[in-house]
């Protein structure tokens, strides 16, 4: 631990494991221990609406680190990131409500077989450069959309409704309850994604990216590697898919068509490509804009300032979704994470900046 | 805290005669479409050789390291490393052995520091698997900071020191090529493959260049295959070379035998009966 002082000259590590600790000063590590105290106390703050959000947040931010993986650090882009979601869902759903297994099984075995499917159905792509991935994984997406509304075990159009809603014992009608597990899963799994980056698979991963060429030259699989790291982003995807199916109780098949696969991208781009806490405040920002945006449809209507009545509340989302990205893209590449890291920078060197 | 004017751990080894590095090439033929870029090439590197290839634009230089590395497959022939058939393995899997290499177009990963980069080249020495890694745990602390000692004697080795944290591409090109050869290096090889190292650097960079590849071959006893277009620089450090035009082996011989061989000097500067 170390110790709680300014460094007026600024902070420097004096040996090699000093330098693989998150944080230079103690401040750091009191800041991320109060910002979780902080969460810990929230849902006996704010209304049920707004923990219905959070839980929400949480859910597409555990989605969104994983996506993270795949896109911002291997460079590879997946459109079936909704399929993995819902593969982990309805999974969920049916071990849950057909085979009546606990909830506490049900979500890792939903991750394990997100990953199955995912890599059966990648292994053509890895050999190749991104863009193949794209397009068969937008495939994916697709067969799941169709797939999933013809089987019976899937429940159709109608979905599934699970009824029980116990966790180890604990009521899930309670959304503090749902709450807190969306919290210490994306707490222990986003601590779990910092610490990949940090070590060598963080790094190969990232030279996947930049150079594969040269990456096989250093002795690293490339085939490898790009599998390993679709893997993590299903795991991680197919976890959010079962933690979604235990916050709604109830799922439908278009929940998780293209749209979500595409909000999903939109939230790692908005965050910021390739940073971890980016693809968090990135997917914060994609549920409080949706909300914002039924809100906003809701005064419009009222007040008859839509004239069309097509211009529903989800032409409206894709409308702005798209604009959103675009002026990120111009005027911020790096995202919320980049605004944030300015607002630190000018504080660090304030009288100066 | 260590003080790192040491040796490279990374060279010790192989100055003890631990490390064997064999390469054995049997009548290596390559084909582009109809043109032939390689034709029946035998070759052998024995451990501790400082062998040259020389030859002029286009004679195949390039694509036999390629065929070494397994970037391309040759039709006919094969090669040996350590009488083991390393022919048609996957590219990882012959770094993986011990050969590595330098690339003409540099090939550093952009946007990562020098640090990270010569650390990328540990990977493949790592001891910690995935699950440790994510939980990071003691052994992972203690093995990322082996490796970092290890990368930092290397640092000091090149003298590179005061640019380990700078992004690669704000570097000059005789440093990219320093870094290239420390990550070449940080793999520990036991066979190292230098390609053009020496071209488009300063004068005062290539002079460092030259100094760390003869101290890699003559005091650590690595053995490196170099191919360079700089002739009185091969002339003078190479201990063995090999001539190469359109594919063929031209020549093959002690630095003095090749430079008054008739063939080379027809190859470089053409047929003498047109002066």
């Amino acid at each position: 631990m170390s110790k709680l002082q300014i460094y007026s000259c600024g902070a420097f590590n004096e040996s090699y494991i000093k330098n693989l600790t998150l944080f230079t000063t103690g401040f750091g590590r009191i800041s991320l221990c109060c910002g979780l105290l902080f969460l810990a106390v929230l849902p006996f703050l704010c209304c049920p609406y707004v923990l219905f959000l959070l839980n929400t947040a949480g859910i597409y931010a555990m989605a969104a680190v994983g996506l993270n993986f795949l896109t911002g650090s291997t460079g590879q882009i997946s459109l079936g990131q909704g399929a993995s979601f819902g593969i982990g869902a309805y999974t969920t759903a049916i071990l849950v409500s057909k085979l009546e297994l606990s909830f506490f099984l049900a979500i890792p075995a939903a991750g394990t077989l997100t990953v199955l499917f995912a890599i059966g159905f990648c292994i053509p792509a890895a050999r190749l450069r991104f863009i193949y991935l794209a397009f068969i994984t937008l495939a994916g997406q697709l067969i799941f959309d169709h797939l999933i509304k013809w089987m019976p075990l899937t429940g159709g159009q109608e979905g599934l409704i699970i009824n029980e809603s116990s966790f180890l014992g604990l009521d899930l009608n309670d959304d503090r309850i749902v709450y807190y597990i969306v919290f210490l899963c994306l707490v222990a799994f986003t601590w779990m994604a910092v610490n990949l980056t940090r070590t060598s698979y963080g790094r190969a991963f990232s030279a996947l990216r930049i150079n594969p060429r040269a990456t096989e030259a250093l002795g690293i699989s490339v085939v490898k590697f790009r599998m390993l790291s679709i893997a993590m982003s299903s795991f991680y995807t197919g976890l959010a898919g079962g933690l979604f199916t235990l916050h709604m109780l109830a799922i439908t098949p278009e929940l998780f068509n293209l749209w979500l696969s595409i909000e999903f991208i939109a939230m790692i781009i908005i965050g910021g490509l390739g940073s971890i806490s980016g693809s968090i405040m990135g997917a914060c920002f994609i549920v409080i804009l949706n909300e914002f945006l039924i809100f906003l449809t809701d005064i419009a209507t009222k007040n008859d300032l839509l004239i069309d009545p097509a211009l529903t509340n989800l032409a409206l989302r894709e409308f702005s979704l798209g604009i959103i990205i675009v002026l990120f893209i111009l005027f911020q590449p790096k995202g919320l994470y980049g605004i944030w890291h300015n607002i630190i920078l000018y504080f660090r060197r304030w009288p100066f900046s | 805290m260590r003080s790192f004017q040491r040796d490279p751990s990374v060279l010790v080894d192989i100055r003890l005669d631990k490390i064997q590095a064999d390469l054995k090439m049997n009548k290596i033929s390559l084909k582009f479409g109809g043109m032939t870029a390689l034709n029946k090439i035998d070759l052998t590197v024995k451990t501790g050789d400082f062998l040259s290839i020389i030859g002029p634009n286009g004679a195949g230089k390039t694509s036999l390291l390629n065929c070494i590395t397994g970037n391309y497959q040759y039709q006919g022939g094969n090669i040996l490393f350590n009488d083991k058939v390393i022919t048609g393995l996957p590219t990882h899997q012959i770094i993986n052995l011990g050969i590595s290499r330098t690339s003409q177009n540099i090939e550093l990963f952009q946007g990562i520091s020098v640090l990270d980069n010569l650390l990328l080249a540990r990977h493949m020495h790592k001891s910690y698997n995935f699950i440790e890694a994510s939980l990071f745990s003691r052994s992972v602390k203690k093995n990322e900071v082996y490796h970092r000692e290890i990368v930092e004697e290397l640092i000091s080795f090149l003298e590179i020191e005061p640019i380990r944290n700078t992004l690669v591409e704000e570097l000059s090109q005789g440093m990219q090529k320093r870094v290239a050869l420390g990550r070449a290096l940080a793999l520990g090889p036991k066979l190292l493959l230098l390609d053009e190292p020496f071209t488009g650097i300063t004068f005062e960079e290539k002079e460092a260049m030259i100094r760390f590849v003869t101290t890699l071959n003559e005091v650590w006893n690595l053995t490196i295959i170099l191919i360079e277009h700089d002739l009185p620089v091969v002339l003078n450090i190479s201990k063995k070379i090999v001539v190469f035009d359109f594919g063929v082996k031209v020549a093959e011989g002690s630095p003095d035998f090749i430079q008054d061989h008739p063939q080379v000097i027809e190859a470089y500067l053409g047929d003498s009966s047109t002066f």
